[in-house]
């Protein structure tokens, strides 16, 4: 079963849209759930602006699942007091797709993402703005990629008034010859007082022959804040592996383990198996 | 009873150091054995060698767990073969919840067509997390990430519950334990080895003897540079607490 699917059936009065114009204009006026589905079948660039009115609680789930280019353009626009939960998982099989996000924080909104990378080369952009005062982000970027595969990701949340609030999260587990790039940035901008930006992006390696790149960035141009970044690469350390082979597990499962569990922190709940055994099966190159 | 664990003349080192240097022990089934001694005795380097932790070269000697050659044997191989080590520093493992580790633990010793069914593995995950009066939001945490030494010790000891070993060694198992978490591990193994006595063996590393007064020992062996130097009952372990090493070490 396929992870839109899995969506639907897990969840009741789920409003889907399917995005197949070139130019998609989505307006949220009350909250629930929705599904977008992308038809990429042109060489066409999607562009797609998503309207979230004020006071809403809503959650998106985004699906790619296609054998042509994925050109997205979205904006995504959300309005005072409105709570949003962003999941979107992309098994694309075609190569040098590109995705570029920018988000709009109003005052006292909150964005969560979950962004679930499963597909193969990849440029993707993200811009996060916090734009008004309390406005919050906590950004899950998760990839995973094997072969050849390279995956070049760019995300930059811009704290522009005071009281913002963000925690970024990226996570890659690459494999032979692939290659991973994260550029991301959290940009404190003068007169963001009081304000809050962490930052953790950590590459997980399972063979010696790919390529990893970790750009982590904090800009801070103001007092009175706080901030941090956290970033690594590189294998499980041999002392965890021992630890888990120490239960039984040969080291192929204890590092198909680590990976799944890299790559599904912060996942949504009711999606964890179907994304385990997509996982799994990447893996194993099933 | 048969013999579980017999230890010959066991040389390993590390990083060019000898540490041990000629160990003979002889574990049968339903027994409980005691390691005691000084720090940089060797306890957890015996401990760490029956396990077959790769930064340890053994030099000489030999190691059988139920007439295997354990020195043949990759770590997951023993583990699988029934090898348990409660470890006196167990890593943490962020992302990986405790349910996804032990479910594959469980799995990895079974055949493919005889994987432990869902409902079946939360039934007995339930049932030992209750005796061992761990809370229910353990089960999606990640394992031992943010735990206190104390629930790092105590979740080594229901993976031991589950995994259901046959050879149980416990390294300091009763460093960073309260009194009450002491008790509660203490009776878990005791039953645990009760239920398994005529198969299952028991391998203690400690320096104090109250975990003892939960696990009662059938021997008590010092470990004293690389060789154990003297063996005794449950007796030897209280006159170490009371009168020190000073009085074993100068004969």
């Amino acid at each position: 079963m396929k992870i839109d699917e899995i969506i639907k059936t897990n969840n009741q009065n789920f409003k889907i849209f399917t995005i197949d114009k070139s130019i998609n204009s989505i307006n949220i006026n009350e909250s629930g759930k929705h599904l977008y589905i992308y038809n990429h079948n042109k060489d066409e660039i999607k562009e797609v602006n998503v309207n979230i009115n004020k006071n809403l609680d809503v959650i998106i789930f985004e699906y790619h699942n296609t054998n042509h280019k994925i050109l997205t353009n979205i904006n995504c626009n959300i309005l005072e007091n409105s709570n949003v939960t962003y999941n979107s998982f992309n098994t694309n099989n075609e190569l040098e797709s590109n995705k570029k996000i920018n988000f709009n924080l109003s005052k006292k909104s909150t964005l969560k993402t979950y962004i679930l990378e499963l597909g193969n080369n990849l440029i993707s952009n993200y811009n996060i703005n916090l734009n008004e005062e309390e406005s919050s982000v906590n950004f899950n970027l998760m990839v995973y990629a094997d072969q050849k595969i390279t995956q070049n990701h760019e995300v930059n949340i811009n704290h522009l008034k005071p009281h913002t609030y963000s925690n970024m999260f990226n996570h890659a587990v690459i494999n032979n010859q692939s290659s991973c790039i994260f550029d991301v940035k959290s940009f404190i901008k003068k007169g963001s007082i009081k304000s809050v930006a962490y930052q953790t992006s950590k590459i997980l390696t399972l063979s010696d022959t790919c390529n990893t790149e970790l750009k982590p960035q904090l800009l801070i141009d103001e007092h009175d804040v706080m901030g941090s970044h956290a970033a690594s690469c590189g294998r499980a350390s041999d002392e965890i592996l021992y630890y888990m082979q120490s239960r039984g597990l040969d080291k192929l499962s204890a590092n198909k383990l680590i990976a799944i569990g890299n790559l599904l922190k912060n996942a949504p709940e009711d999606l964890i198996e179907i994304l385990i055994s997509e996982i799994e099966r990447r893996l194993t190159n099933e | 009873m048969k013999t579980i664990l017999d230890i010959e003349n066991l040389h390993a080192s590390i990083n060019d150091v000898n540490i041990l240097k000629g160990v003979n022990l002889n574990i049968k089934a339903g027994e409980i054995h005691v390691i005691m001694g000084t720090n940089g005795a060797g306890k957890s380097t015996l401990a760490s060698v029956i396990m077959g932790h790769p930064k340890y070269q053994v030099l000489d000697g030999s190691v059988y767990f139920n007439n295997e050659n354990l020195l043949e044997m990759k770590v997951d191989e023993r583990a699988r073969a029934g090898v348990f080590l409660a470890m006196q520093y167990p890593s943490e493992l962020p992302g990986v919840s405790n349910v996804q580790f032990i479910k594959s633990a469980i799995n990895a010793k079974r055949d493919k067509d005889d994987q432990i069914k869902l409902l079946n593995f939360y039934r007995i995950f339930k049932e030992k997390a209750n005796t061992m009066k761990i809370s229910d939001d353990y089960t999606n945490r990640s394992v031992n990430e943010g735990y206190s030494g104390g629930e790092k010790k105590r979740n080594e000891i229901f993976q031991m519950l589950l995994l259901e070993p046959k050879l149980v060694i416990l390294d300091e198992i009763d460093s960073g334990l309260d009194i009450d978490a002491i008790k509660v591990v203490g009776e878990n193994v005791t039953n645990y080895f009760n239920e398994h006595i005529r198969d299952t063996a028991i391998l203690i590393i400690t320096h104090y003897p109250r975990i003892l007064e939960y696990i009662k020992p059938d021997y008590v062996h010092v470990l004293h540079d690389g060789k154990i130097i003297k063996t005794g009952d449950f007796a030897l372990a209280q006159k170490l607490e009371k009168d020190g090493y000073d009085w074993i070490l100068q004969k």
